[in-house]
């Protein structure tokens, strides 16, 4: 009933997370989408013109809360890794209430053949690395961790293993606490980037 | 009163509804799409929710759409403003756009979590649901 008075192009987001988490990427089909929301597959394209447009509208509805949860990191006045600590389980928490999104993250490197979209992906990569650089390269000037290590390869470490677990946690069949998962890794991590 | 709970994470939900059931009765829902069921369901039984407390973080419809959802549909009801459910939207987000567009369709309040009942029971006070 709440579905039907969503607009059409959020229905038709929201069924295609559905299937990819349920039959994976490679088995999405805009016909199986259509069959799913009960309409022609001719009224699905009129609202997106491919389906690389359906899946460019799942990547804008996957990081439809980077913005906020980065921006309360700032706002909420932490210290650097107190900051990395509430950003990874804001996600973790998401993602657990949500098992569904958290397929997305298993999707790069299908998406990485995928021309325009490889590169809304890279994006979204690039910006997760990005704000979790800053704020190893901040836990540094802070004395929080080591003043001597690289925070790339820190941020790639740390979007790394965040995308490992989930996998790991979706193919255990959620059995363990992926907060508590990450968050324990996380801290694993930044007790050994300590001086 | 009766009190929607739309809530995703079981500790807050638990919380939220051990604190809020003393003051009436509280249905409880754990994402956007099934807060816009219970919506539909109480205003097709002509039994609205005089508060509905709405995550801002929660799968499938975040809270906010949600929110506009329920302004829209008690609009097009022709609902007057003084018999419309209160709403307040809570999250583990600061003060960003997200709440900033919560506010600008029209929620009643925001509470931050973990919540401060004290200051959560001046908000109900505030807004006459309780005295």
């Amino acid at each position: 009933m709440g579905l039907r008075i969503l607009d059409r192009k959020e229905q038709l987001t929201l069924t295609a997370i559905e299937i990819i988490d349920e039959l994976g990427i490679q088995n999405l089909t805009t016909r199986q989408i259509a069959k799913r929301q009960e309409i022609s597959e001719a009224t699905l394209f009129r609202h997106f013109k491919n389906k690389k447009e359906l899946l460019a509208s799942v990547l804008d509805y996957f990081v439809q809360f980077d913005a906020d949860i980065l921006h309360s990191t700032k706002l909420h006045n932490l210290t650097p890794t107190q900051a990395l600590v509430y950003l990874i389980s804001s996600y973790a928490e998401y993602y657990e209430n949500y098992p569904a999104i958290s397929s997305i993250l298993q999707i790069y490197n299908f998406l990485l053949y995928e021309e325009e979209l490889a590169d809304k992906m890279k994006e979204i990569q690039n910006n997760r690395t990005s704000a979790i650089q800053q704020m190893i390269e901040e836990a540094k000037l802070a004395g929080e961790i080591s003043g001597n290590v690289d925070s790339n390869m820190v941020a790639v470490m740390i979007t790394g293993f965040f995308r490992e677990i989930c996998f790991n946690w979706k193919t255990s069949n959620y059995e363990f606490s992926l907060s508590d998962r990450l968050l324990k890794t996380l801290e694993l991590l930044l007790n050994a980037l300590h001086d | 009163m009766k009190v929607l709970i739309a809530e995703d994470d079981l500790s807050s939900r638990k919380f939220l509804y051990k604190f809020l059931s003393q003051y009436g009765e509280c249905d409880l829902v754990v994402d956007g799409l099934e807060a816009l069921d219970a919506f539909l369901i109480s205003l097709k039984e002509h039994q609205p929710y005089d508060l509905i407390c709405l995550d801002i973080m929660m799968p499938k419809v975040d809270g906010v759409k949600v929110l506009k959802h329920i302004k829209d549909l008690e609009t097009q009801k022709g609902i007057i403003p003084e018999k419309r459910s209160k709403i307040i939207m809570t999250t583990a987000l600061a003060e960003t756009q997200i709440v900033q567009n919560a506010f600008e369709i029209g929620c009643d309040a925001y509470a931050a979590k973990p919540i401060d009942t004290t200051k959560f029971i001046e908000v109900l006070k505030k807004l006459g649901l309780i005295e």
